[in-house]
């Protein structure tokens, strides 16, 4: 096997610095990981069919049959990762559903808003106003394909695993700079996001949880707290850092390819 | 601010939910503020009777207006059961607020004190 062939299988290394960026712009930071998974996912598993094949036809069978079912594995989990998220989203909810359920819930679902009577409960007027904002703009934004798109990428290659989590943050902070916008207040926006998370916790203290850095809420509050520093310079350059060094390997490794017939 | 006619709905609906009673369209006028007019929120809560998701009643010159169980609210509650079942459902939806540790509601109770200010 090439050693080419090892830079589009452990790109995604790199791009786990993504998965740090939380202080950059949401909007452009989740295209970034949606795009550069998919991009990475697709360079991996075609660099594992291309050299299955290319070490097979030069008599490496066992090099070449072990990364053959590699490959099959990539496919086939990509393919019950997304049966699953099918099912979950089959359930039809349109515009805003109310659920007659005191444990403040609220979440954002391809079709619509799902919102339970203990979460409006929970929030003052307007406050309810940012969180209707909130998740109108998951279901208008289509956030659901971003996530989607992170969890098939890393069905097919494991190492994309830490960017769920950081593209799941930048959705929702995304949702949140559109509720500050469209009730023209971040700290009320703030406000809103803190108050339903508190209220979430106080309706289940049976499930203490324990963590050692601050979890995605607060970071959240106290980003729309603080007013908005775009980086945009560093996240152009890593972007073409990352893609060109994929697209630049992954050329090579079909071009090795080639070669062989 | 200027509100769109769906999202209007929404605020009411969620709105009548929050409430202990029926509401009056006066008393919905009064809890969204001051800026939607008294037609408007009788429009929508007319409408809201229309497509089953309140219902309403006579009191004195008004109609009150109570929030109904409706079909996509069935729909909610099955799906939430079936989610319940599912080993991952913090991946599957997009939620409001994710679970909060001990250490993150000292900070989020600082941070709401210092936005006070």
């Amino acid at each position: 096997m090439d050693d080419g062939a090892l830079v589009p299988l452990l790109a995604p290394m790199l791009a786990w610095a993504l998965a740090y960026c939380r202080s950059w712009p949401p909007r452009a930071t989740s295209w970034l990981i949606a795009g550069i998974c998919a991009l990475l996912a697709l360079a991996s598993t075609v660099t594992l069919a291309v050299t299955a094949v290319s070490s097979l036809l030069s008599g490496s069978v066992l090099v070449g049959s072990g990364l053959a079912v590699l490959f099959l594995a990539a496919v086939c989990s990509v393919g019950v990762a997304g049966w699953h998220r099918r099912q979950a989203w089959r359930i039809p909810v349109d515009g805003l559903a109310l659920l007659p359920d005191d444990e403040p819930v609220a979440y954002a679902l391809p079709g619509g808003v799902v919102v339970s009577r203990g979460m409006v409960r929970a929030l003052a007027a307007d406050q309810r106003r940012a969180l209707l904002a909130h998740e109108r703009a998951h279901v208008s934004l289509r956030h659901h394909r971003f996530v989607l798109f992170v969890d098939l990428a890393s069905a097919a290659q494991p190492l994309l695993w830490p960017l769920r989590d950081a593209v799941r943050y930048t959705v929702e902070r995304w949702a949140d700079e559109v509720a500050a916008a469209d009730t023209g207040d971040r700290v009320l926006t703030a406000r809103a996001v803190a108050t339903a998370a508190l209220a979430a916790r106080h309706s289940r203290l049976s499930v203490a949880s324990l963590g050692i850095s601050a979890g995605p809420v607060p970071q959240r509050v106290a980003a729309l707290l603080t007013p908005v520093r775009p980086r945009y310079r560093i996240l152009a350059l890593l972007t073409v850092v990352l893609v060109g060094v994929v697209f630049v390997e992954a050329t090579e490794a079909v071009l090795d390819l080639w070669q062989l017939f | 601010m200027r509100r769109r006619s769906g999202e209007l709905e929404s605020e009411v609906l969620a709105a009548l939910w929050a409430a202990d009673g029926a509401m009056t369209p006066a008393q919905v006028q009064a809890e969204l503020g001051g800026d939607l007019a008294y037609t408007t929120v009788v429009t929508i809560l007319s409408r809201l009777h229309e497509k089953g998701a309140a219902a309403r009643e006579r009191q004195g010159r008004a109609y009150a207006y109570s929030p109904v169980q409706d079909e996509p609210g069935r729909t909610a509650g099955r799906m939430r059961k079936l989610l319940d079942a599912e080993p991952d459902r913090r991946l599957v939806l997009t939620r409001f607020v994710t679970d909060l540790s001990q250490e993150d509601e000292v900070l989020l109770r600082q941070l709401l004190a210092d936005s006070d200010g």
